[in-house]
């Protein structure tokens, strides 16, 4: 062996070229890229909403210690619906996270200690024992898990819904009008409307419209962020009261 | 161009670079099909790079080297098998080399696929794994020195 630079090049090139070639795993490598995807959306929630805490608390504490919590910009119009539900802590503990989350491998989900067909293209939302599977089309539907069966929801036709800690509540985003957002909450057992809130807020394209980065808490407190051309507001808001600003748009 | 079409016509190409870098079918295959994974889940990404190929590339050869660092692709494997990779003729010194080869450090064996396989300069290949043009001078230059040792050679300049 004289120059083990040739060697190593026809070695290589050999080797590589006498390889017999497996097929594509096509549909194994869709599923997993969707698994990712969701992944990665999970993490970037976790930290958006995180920075979202951290903003709330850099806002409310100088204007807690000035004495103008009261003080904002005019609120935009809104019209609100439903019972008057007391804000505050939850009664009950929380519970303990579940062992095994569900989750979709191929056209199959797996959930509640059982197995789904739900063919492909599927988008998957679940928070306690609430299961969501969205199903992507020209738009997307979204069917729930009910006991052994996977159940149309009257709701949440091309949006994509966001569920509280303890998946008891969903909170969508629509447009009713194209001058007008709609964030309505129902229940996630009944699937039962607990409120709306109309805002002042004309549909964007795409995902989201105007009303971005929506949330639920535990005590059934929505919070989104409002994409107003140049202003982006942060918005809180408890069915039975008006929404509120609770940090300021970016400049 | 969709990613189904990019996967099919870019599979080969990435399993047989997958294959000298882990020297096992089973691995490469895995290797392959994790990158395009990721691949697929960053597609709006990957899809608008100046040169999709070298950004996939690079991608492989990322999730080689890290995965090695971690080692878990090594312990859940069995060790390579050798003979099935090599060709026919001369076999007793390309059995020699490929084993020596294949015993060098993940990122040595990087260093050469990429400069004697797909035939990259110091400074793409520089690019490819993350690192300075030195580095990958004196990495190449450990393995080869390496390889000539284990192999009982004189020392060459290369």
């Amino acid at each position: 062996m004289t120059d083990l630079h040739d060697h190593l090049t026809e070695l290589f090139g050999s080797t590589a070229t006498d390889a017999e070639i497996p097929p594509l795993p096509l549909q194994e490598i869709l599923a997993g890229g969707d698994d990712l995807r969701r992944v990665r959306r999970r993490r970037a929630a976790i930290w958006t909403a995180a920075a979202a805490a951290v903003a709330v608390v850099a806002v409310s504490l100088p204007l807690a210690l000035t004495g103008h919590g009261s003080q904002s910009s005019p609120a935009p119009t809104h019209h609100t619906t439903g019972p008057a539900i007391p804000s505050g802590a939850p009664s009950a503990a929380p519970s303990a996270v579940e062992p095994k989350e569900p989750f979709v491998r191929g056209t199959t989900l797996h959930a509640a200690g059982r197995t789904f067909e739900v063919g492909k293209r599927v988008n998957l939302v679940s928070a306690g024992d609430t299961v969501l599977v969205g199903h992507w089309g020209a738009t997307i539907t979204w069917r729930t898990l009910r006991g052994d069966h996977l159940v149309p929801l009257p709701y949440g036709a091309d949006t994509v819904p966001v569920l509280s800690p303890r998946g008891t509540q969903v909170a969508v985003s629509t447009n009713p009008t194209p001058q007008t957002s709609r964030i309505t909450v129902y229940d996630a057992r009944t699937d039962a409307e607990i409120a709306h809130v109309d805002l002042d807020l004309p549909a964007t394209c795409c995902d989201g419209g105007s009303v971005q980065q929506l949330s639920i808490d535990a005590t059934g407190t929505v919070r989104w962020v409002e994409d107003r051309g140049r202003e982006a507001p942060r918005m809180a808001w408890h069915p039975g009261s008006a929404p509120r600003q609770i940090a300021p748009g970016n400049p | 161009m969709e990613f189904e079409e990019y996967a099919a016509a870019r599979w080969p190409v990435l399993f047989r670079t997958a294959l000298l870098l882990t020297g096992s079918r089973a691995e490469a295959e895995d290797l392959a099909q994790t990158t395009l994974v990721k691949v697929y889940a960053g597609w709006a990404k990957v899809s608008r790079a100046d040169s999709p190929d070298a950004y996939v590339r690079r991608m492989l050869v990322n999730e080689f080297t890290s995965d090695r660092r971690r080692g878990a692709r090594r312990a859940a494997t069995a060790p390579v098998g050798v003979p099935q990779l090599v060709p026919a003729d001369d076999p007793s010194q390309r059995l020699d080399l490929w084993a020596h080869v294949l015993a060098l450090p993940p990122r040595q064996r990087a260093v050469l696929v990429l400069r004697f396989y797909e035939d990259l300069t110091e400074t793409q290949t520089a690019h490819v794994l993350g690192v300075a043009v030195g580095t990958v001078k004196s990495q190449a230059h450990d393995a080869l020195r390496t390889l000539r040792t284990r192999l009982g050679q004189q020392e060459v300049p290369s």
